[in-house]
């Protein structure tokens, strides 16, 4: 394959040397993984478990009665835990994502090739594969790494797909956007994120394929891939969930919960969250002190009362509760919107000021490998937990900050107009609209890689960028006001962020 | 200017193909519908396969958009009378828990009473069964929340238990799981002390 013309230098992928990289980066994170061990399950790990569990004894996937997460992470772990492995059959899987990262890493590079050139290629992989927050998830049972294993190459193809339509290579075309449409709805088994992203990336494809004058029934052709063999490899998943609810659910239902943790009165940093058992243990400050109110006070409609008779008026104290009262699983959801949507239109300035912080929480340079240093997750015995802690803490949130920065830099002024730019507007958006009802730094990590890639960029190629980028006045300032909002946000979460790292640095956990 | 494989038939030939696959699945879903009431049938019926009962009571369970004491009640007792094990289990999940009916004077939010009462009922011989372990973790470790029967989230012992449950390894002794709930319960005190959050 070769890259647009106008969007790379190198006519061929440094093969070689994405192999190298690729390979280093597993041999990391498996080492990594390998200093850890054992590692104990923690928050939704145990989740996942459970439903494992269930596929295990009954060969059937159950909701989670408040969500509905997609079967697909469930159903891989149980397909590494047996009787016969017990526990230890996690920790093949954990060695089973530390590999899959190759496929992420190698993805990583070859965005950066297409939008950059092989130099940039060289420099993503180096950011990839000592990338500590993305490399973590190698060892957790979250869904992130296998998630992103099936997006970024969906992604990839799209990306590919889009951009041959420029050449007369129609079945290649195809085929491209039929492997893309193929791993979003992989993708979609994993994780609801991509729901809407599809048929965004299709409207995509059609104006790219109108603005190149393909015409509008070529256009048409294109844009429908995708969608349509996403939605084709949901089918049995979607009918199965016909079958058992008697409603159309694509891939899962989690919307209502979200909006319901999301838009209502009290707040939650679910970068933080966690650590309040283990602080009330140490008698520190609860972590709702390090918040700056101003972004998480309830509207003063607000009656504070233990709605949840738990005997503490506490985050989980909310201002309308969930709908326990229609048993239907995917019929709650629709009821909690309705509510959610009422109260924020009942309260629009608390609405408004609470999405700001929910912004400051997605980019916050916190990251679940630093969290699990705060809970002291990490055993003691590892050189994590030993001398690499505070080293590791801090190239973690080093890495998260930088890469925000510098990629804000690569987006403004290295990379080129064209299909990548428009597919990257198109993902950070969606990313930035769906964490507007809950956030954290967990729902960053579908965008990390292409921070990664325009990081890599503008340490390849410099300020001016290549071939005709300029370093106009209006991408200055496009640029200057980007990165004022990103410290403001990082203002916003900082004293959570400084008190989360700070529990790490000083050890809490680690068998404390 | 790009070549228009569209002016070809063929160009549609992989939308023709995947709406064909996609109505293929339709089709073979619809020959397999189980209807609500086939599905209750089913699911009520001691000599049924416990599989078979069990995928039905899952149907049953679900579709259902109001609390029906049929399921919540009736069903739940049919199915921990059942001989299967694995029968008796499915009736502690969320599908059944979701239709508990509660007394007048429960609180919010309190578990589902048929279920927990079963879970928590003394252990025959004073010894963990299999059966026995399974039920405790399938009803206590639910996920979503004490309305349904959850508890807290599992551990790893609770995963070795539950997966060596199916095997011949001896189960845990009362006392090893006594000790177990005992620091799991201290360390949850933790969580609510006047210290972390503000008292009412």
């Amino acid at each position: 394959m070769s890259p647009h013309p106008t969007e790379a230098g190198s006519s061929r992928a440094p093969w070689r040397w994405i192999a190298v990289i690729a390979i280093a980066g597993v041999l990391l994170r498996g080492l990594l993984a390998w200093d850890v061990m054992p590692l104990d399950i923690q928050s939704d790990e145990a989740n996942y478990i459970y439903f494992a569990l269930g596929l295990e004894r009954f060969g059937i996937y159950f909701d989670q009665h408040r969500y509905f997460w997609p079967p697909g992470y469930s159903w891989l772990i149980s397909q590494f835990i047996s009787p016969e492995s017990g526990i230890r059959g996690l920790d093949m899987l954990r060695g089973f994502q530390v590999l899959l990262s190759g496929v992420i890493g190698t993805t990583t590079m070859l965005f950066a090739w297409r939008l950059f050139s092989s130099r940039a290629a060289i420099a993503a992989g180096l950011l990839w594969a000592v990338h500590l927050p993305l490399g973590a998830f190698t060892h957790f049972l979250w869904t992130e790494t296998v998630f992103l294993s099936l997006f970024l190459p969906a992604l990839w193809h799209l990306l590919v797909g889009m951009d041959r339509a420029s050449t007369q290579e129609g079945s290649r075309v195809t085929g491209r956007l039929l492997i893309s449409g193929a791993l979003f709805g992989l993708a979609l088994y994993v994780k609801e994120l991509p729901l809407f992203l599809v048929p965004a990336a299709g409207l995509l494809v059609f104006f790219r394929g109108i603005s190149e004058s393909a015409g509008p029934m070529e256009s048409l052709r294109r844009a429908l891939i995708v969608p349509l063999t996403a939605l084709v490899v949901l089918t049995p998943w979607t009918l199965r969930n016909q079958e058992v609810y008697g409603r159309t659910v694509l891939s899962g239902a989690t919307l209502g919960e979200n909006v319901y943790v999301g838009l209502n009165a009290r707040y939650l940093n679910f970068d933080t969250h966690p650590l309040r058992r283990l602080r009330a243990t140490m008698k520190l400050p609860g972590v709702e002190t390090y918040t700056r109110q101003s972004f998480t006070t309830p509207p003063a409609s607000w009656v504070p009362s233990d709605v949840n008779g738990d005997g503490v008026i506490d985050p989980r104290d909310a201002a309308w509760k969930r709908a326990e009262e229609v048993p239907h699983a995917i019929d709650r959801h629709g009821v909690q919107v309705k509510r959610g949507l009422d109260y924020a239109l009942e309260n629009p300035a608390w609405t408004m000021r609470t999405r700001l912080k929910k912004w400051a929480d997605l980019v916050a340079p916190m990251s679940f490998f630093t969290r699990h240093h705060a809970l002291g997750k990490y055993p003691a015995e590892s050189a994590l937990a030993g001398p690499l802690r505070k080293p590791s803490i801090l190239l973690a949130a080093g890495q998260s900050a930088l890469v925000m920065l510098l990629g804000l830099a690569g987006f403004f002024f290295t990379l080129q107009r064209g299909p990548g730019r428009q597919l990257l507007c198109v993902v950070f958006g969606y990313v930035m609209v769906t964490s507007t009802l809950v956030a954290m730094s967990r729902f960053r990590v579908p965008v990390e890689p292409f921070l990664i890639v325009l990081s890599s960029g503008l340490l390849a190629h410099g300020w001016n960028g290549r071939g005709n980028a300029r370093l106009g006045a209006v991408r200055i300032g496009a640029f200057v006001l980007s990165v004022a909002v990103l410290l403001g946000l990082w203002w916003i979460s900082g004293p959570e962020t400084m008190m989360q790292l700070e529990m790490g640095m000083a050890g809490h956990g680690g068998g404390a | 200017m790009t070549q228009a494989p569209s002016s070809r038939l063929g160009g549609w030939l992989p939308h023709v193909v995947l709406i064909a696959i996609a109505f293929a699945m339709v089709g073979v879903a619809k020959a397999k519908h189980l209807s609500a009431e086939s599905a209750l049938e089913i699911a009520f019926d001691k000599a049924a396969d416990p599989d078979d009962r069990i995928w039905a009571m899952h149907v049953a369970a679900n579709r259902g958009t109001a609390v029906d004491p049929r399921l919540g009640v009736d069903l739940v007792n049919s199915m921990l009378e059942s001989d299967s094990d694995k029968v008796r289990e499915a009736a502690l999940l969320v599908d059944l828990c979701r239709h508990a009916v509660r007394g007048p004077d429960a609180v919010e939010g309190a578990p589902p009473p048929l279920q927990e009462a079963y879970a928590y009922s003394p252990l025959p011989g004073g010894k963990w069964t299999p059966h026995r372990v399974r039920s405790l973790v399938l009803h206590r470790r639910k996920v979503g929340g004490s309305g349904v029967g959850g508890n807290r989230r599992m551990e790893l012992p609770e995963v070795q238990w539950f997966l060596d449950s199916f095997t011949t390894k001896p189960m845990p002794t009362a006392k090893e799981v006594s000790k177990y709930f005992t620091m799991r319960v201290r360390s949850a005190a933790a969580l609510n002390t006047p210290s972390a959050e503000s008292k009412k």
